[in-house]
């Protein structure tokens, strides 16, 4: 089991958000979350990356609590990537290059990134230009490459496909499909759109802060 | 040759009050409705003053470390809750302390620099000294730290995405918040680089104007004036470091997840 949340409950202002939600997600599942705007998809996301916590309820990954991880440690198993991501000021490179100084590691070899960059459909020849130059559609994958420098063991992904046509959608669901089976992480995708190819092999759904899981895509 | 000071008369002080009365025409004939402002101002000077100057007599006269220090740990709390006062309220609590201790850590560190290392004041506690480069030093760090500390929390405010990025790429609270960090020291400190950069040229600070008129060689002034310029820039940078080291921590609860002001967390 990779990760379970067991019976977690979210309160903001007296509002329920989420309600109970028990979930339990192997290595290698790939699981695409639909729901509403305003359901809560984006909450359970942040509670699963442990940006925020839980009002009840637990959540184990590997076994073990998250609460007993090093916070920062989890989040570099347990990656979320933002709806609206957002960069460094500087260069795609120095963006990527920031993630391994977070790392406490050298700059990587150029030809490294432009690979990771290829393989969510981006051009390497981005790689000099300004992050916060990029289109919407650049910015989302490249915030996925990023979050891929650390190798992580589960990836939260929060709506990646709204800013997206279908053909770079398609590419991007086919890069993550590939990357997981080389690497076997475990994705979450929540989107409120429909997933334009067979992606996942679990859909869920959020409505009424409760999780349904849908047998069909 | 030059000539010192000599203890104003009252009717002297009521010439200088004079000025004040002029200035209260003026807006009385502009019809501007500032002047029971000026009067109450004008009032509350001579009062503020007054008491003041009663008490720093006894102060002096004492001859007392105890009676130093303890005047001098009011101003530092005085200037602490100036800084609070600036806070929104749900960042007041957590700040009590590192308000505190940075006030009367980079302002003590400095001063016993200058008056021991400097100024080999004899004794340490001689409060002809230690009163006023104190109440220099806790000005300029008041309003460094607020400068600092607003523009830090604003930054938070409006970084969160950013913060919470770093923190998803494993970062840690200290590498997450760092830009807050740096922008608001920047804040802080450029207002004592700006000091420093323009002294002398645009008007005769505080301390060389007070002691040319106290019968100094100019020259000898100049010598004071910059340490004077020195130690001020040097306690803002010590309370500001402390200060935004301390703030940055209260930012994140036990599980590195980033408070805002208006969290329910």
């Amino acid at each position: 089991m990779m990760l379970s949340t067991q019976n977690l409950t979210l309160q903001r202002r007296e509002r329920t958000i989420l309600s109970n939600i028990s979930l339990s997600i192997e290595a290698g599942d790939i699981i695409f979350l639909q729901g509403e705007s305003g359901c809560g998809k984006t909450s359970l996301l942040r509670l699963m990356a442990f940006l925020e916590s839980p009002t009840s309820g637990s959540i184990l990954f590997q076994g073990t609590p998250q609460t007993k991880w090093v916070p920062h440690l989890y989040r570099k198993q347990v990656s979320f990537v933002f709806q609206a991501p957002v960069f460094l000021p500087g260069t795609v490179l120095e963006n990527l290059d920031a993630v391994q100084k977070i790392n406490g590691k050298q700059a990587t070899v150029q030809e490294f990134y432009e690979n990771a960059l290829l393989r969510l459909g981006l051009s390497p020849s981005l790689i000099h230009n300004e992050a916060t130059h990029l289109s919407q559609g650049e910015k989302i994958r490249l915030s996925i490459v990023r979050s891929l420098l650390n190798t992580p063991k589960m990836l939260l992904l929060d709506e990646p496909l709204g800013a997206l046509d279908k053909k770079s959608s398609i590419q991007l669901l086919e890069g993550l499909q590939h990357y997981k089976e080389q690497n076997g992480v475990s994705i979450v995708m929540v989107s409120h759109q429909q997933c334009p190819i067979p992606f996942a092999n679990r859909y869920l759904r959020l409505e009424n802060s409760s999780l349904l899981e849908n047998s069909n895509a | 040759m030059h000539k010192s000071l000599e203890m104003l008369s009252i009717e002297q002080v009521s010439l200088g009050l004079m000025l004040i009365v002029m200035s209260g025409c003026l807006m009385r004939l502009a019809k501007i409705p500032l002047i029971k402002d000026l009067a109450y101002a004008s009032l509350r000077t001579i009062f503020q003053l007054l008491v003041i100057g009663y008490i720093l007599a006894l102060v002096f006269q004492s001859q007392n470390w105890m009676s130093v220090i303890l005047y001098l740990g009011i101003m530092s709390s005085v200037a602490g809750f100036t800084i609070m006062g600036r806070l929104p309220s749900s960042r007041k609590r957590n700040n009590f302390w590192p308000i505190h201790l940075s006030l009367w850590l980079g302002t003590g560190i400095t001063l016993a620099w200058v008056t021991r290392i400097i100024l080999q004041v004899h004794p340490w506690y001689n409060p002809q000294f230690l009163i006023p480069l104190a109440g220099m030093l806790l000005g300029n760090s008041v309003n460094s730290a607020t400068l600092a500390l607003e523009r830090f929390y604003s930054e938070v405010e409006s970084r969160h995405t950013e913060i919470e990025t770093l923190l998803s790429l494993g970062a840690t609270p200290k590498q997450a918040i760092y830009s807050c960090f740096k922008a608001g020291v920047m804040a802080g400190m450029i207002p004592n680089i700006n000091a420093m950069m323009i002294v002398g040229i645009v008007s005769l600070p505080g301390m060389m104007t007070g002691q040319i008129l106290a019968g100094q060689l100019p020259l000898q002034a100049v010598g004071y004036q910059m340490v004077v310029m020195f130690m001020i820039t040097a306690a803002s940078a010590f309370t500001l470091f402390l200060l935004l080291g301390l703030a940055r921590h209260k930012v994140f609860n036990q599980y590195e997840q980033l408070q805002l002001s208006d969290s329910e967390n």
